[in-house]
């Protein structure tokens, strides 16, 4: 099965019946960041030592649904509803270190988050609850903002699997 | 012997004795394989999990090109009959080592005859520029690790050449001469030349022509004479062509006033489709809202494009997000119906629907001959 065909049925809204997965996104729309963020790097960056810091984040929702505030420039499928969950890969698969990230308003304290998307790899697709919020995506030379690319970089296998969102840390963007 | 021959071993020689006569009676069979006709202009390329190759014509298959789980172009080249399919392999299916290759597959009998190992750096985009041809000799492939660069293959002597960094430009247009357009995230174009030996030996870009923030241009262009047609979020048509240097139209834009009042948008995966023949442009149209360019066609509009004048608009059967028109004077438009699994071949000048291939899969990509 020909891996980029399942990336992209889970990516983006191709039929009525993808369509009809999308939910009412404009009391969630933010704009993409435009960033390339690396895991790697992670405790050089500065907005990461806010996320580390911001565990106490009020969280309202249900990660298994594509209106999760989290999922505000999410495509792809759903690592909670693959053995995974929203900030974990599910077992047996391989975070991708590079991501791709947006900026969602959560509502349970009115911020705006910056959100860091992470496919995870090595295993063939999930296929379970597909999301497309293309909010923001841009074509493929712009390519922090794309979603028609598959983000396993510095995996040991770039099979594509689901995707999790991690909270990077407070925007400053206003909501 | 079976069992029941055992117990009734009269009737088990009488039945050998007539199976032998009535083979006798029959020549047998002969089993082999087919070798594909000389390509059509309404020949296309569906990929999805294979190549598939169909005659817009009779709505006949013709064969398939196998294709890795990561491949999403392939280049023709009719001059040496071969088709080229860059393609990712995992020594374990999903994972162990895993080697790239451009793929030589031979036009008259499908069969792979040669492969070219190059750097395991092949773009895992969907997009079908992400293999073309550069010149007569060179095939440029598309790599992304994230860092953006093209890797040249010598497809005369079967080589890889080398890598050409191309921070921040995306894909391969082929250009006139031994050169190549790359759409650029800076809102311009650039231009690489190659030597005779593949290596570059120029680059340009062009003039800042479009707002990457504010209305980026898709990154799916078509051909046209010396050079493409691209077309911007909102709808502005932008023609580039390329001599000496790359020069870029004023745009036009697709939509009046009262379209736009109407939230008409184009969008899709490969959203619109030029015959330089008949001079018609045809676009993938929907409503709805300002991020809606990859959300797919309710409707084809088709344009006279020098005057820029619309002609038909066709409602179509369900939303899709791929169309294609066959390059010859009588083209052909075809219509990926993804719920239906099928493929609508049209008029591409009336929109007069033709015939539809059934069972067609539900392909993103098309590639006309």
């Amino acid at each position: 099965m020909n891996k980029l065909i399942k990336l992209m049925d889970a990516r983006v809204a191709r039929t009525t019946r993808s369509l009809a997965k999308r939910v009412s996104r404009r009391g969630f729309l933010s704009r993409l960041g435009g960033v390339l963020v690396g895991v790697g790097a992670f405790p050089l960056l500065p907005v990461v030592r806010e996320a580390a810091a911001a565990n106490d984040i009020p969280e309202l929702g249900d990660p298994q649904s594509c209106d999760y505030w989290r999922y505000c420039a999410f495509g792809g499928n759903l690592c909670s509803c693959c053995g995974g969950s929203h900030t974990k890969c599910p077992p047996g698969t391989e975070a991708s270190p590079v991501a791709w990230v947006g900026t969602c308003r959560n509502p349970a304290d009115g911020k705006q988050y910056l959100i860091s998307y992470n496919d995870c790899c090595g295993k063939t697709s999930c296929g379970r609850c597909n999301c497309h919020r293309s909010e923001g995506d841009t074509p493929i030379y712009a390519p922090s903002k794309s979603n028609n690319i598959l983000w396993c970089f510095g995996t040991q296998s770039h099979s594509y699997h689901c995707t999790v969102a991690l909270i990077y840390g407070e925007s400053s963007q206003v909501g | 012997m079976t069992a029941e021959c055992s117990v009734a071993n009269i009737f088990c020689a009488l039945f050998i004795v007539l199976a032998g006569q009535a083979m006798a009676e029959i020549e047998p069979e002969e089993m082999g394989s087919m070798t594909m006709a000389v390509p059509q202009p309404h020949w296309l390329i569906t990929i999805s999990d294979s190549a598939s190759i169909w005659d817009g014509d009779t709505g006949e298959m013709q064969g398939k090109v196998n294709i890795s789980d990561y491949t999403s172009g392939v280049a023709i080249d009719r001059e040496r009959g071969l088709i080229y399919a860059p393609g990712s392999y995992y020594s374990r299916g999903t994972y162990g080592e895993r080697t790239d290759v451009l793929v030589f597959t031979d036009l008259e009998t499908l069969a792979p005859v040669a492969e070219v190992v190059v750097p395991t750096k092949l773009a895992a985009v969907f997009h079908r520029a992400v293999i073309n041809p550069v010149g007569d000799d060179f095939i440029g492939l598309y790599n992304m690790t994230p860092a953006m660069s093209v890797s040249i293959v010598d497809v005369e002597k079967q080589l890889f050449v080398g890598e050409i960094s191309t921070a921040g430009c995306a894909l391969v247009y082929p250009a006139p001469g031994r050169r190549f357009m790359q759409i650029c995230g800076d809102g311009t174009l650039q231009l690489i030349t190659l030597g005779r030996d593949g290596r570059e030996t120029a680059r340009l870009r062009s003039e800042v022509f479009f707002d990457p923030e504010t209305d980026p241009v898709f990154d799916y262009a078509v051909p046209k004479d010396d050079g493409w047609i691209l077309i911007s979020f909102a709808g502005l048509v932008y023609e580039v062509s390329i001599d000496d240097e790359i020069t870029i139209s004023e745009p036009w834009s697709l939509l009046t006033e009262e379209d736009e009042e109407e939230s008409w948008r184009i969008g899709g995966h490969e959203v619109f489709a030029y015959n330089s023949a008949q001079d018609v442009l045809l676009t993938l149209m929907h409503q709805g809202d300002e991020y809606g360019h990859e959300d797919p066609g309710t409707s084809i509009w088709a344009y006279d494009y020098s005057n820029q004048r619309r002609g038909y608009q066709l409602e179509l059967t369900e939303p899709t997000a791929t169309i294609a028109v066959s390059a010859d004077e009588a083209p052909l438009l075809y219509v990926v119906a993804p719920e239906a699994e099928s493929l609508e071949v049209r008029n591409a000048v009336t929109g007069r629907l033709l015939r539809t291939i059934k069972e067609a899969g539900s392909p993103y990509l098309l590639q006309r001959f």
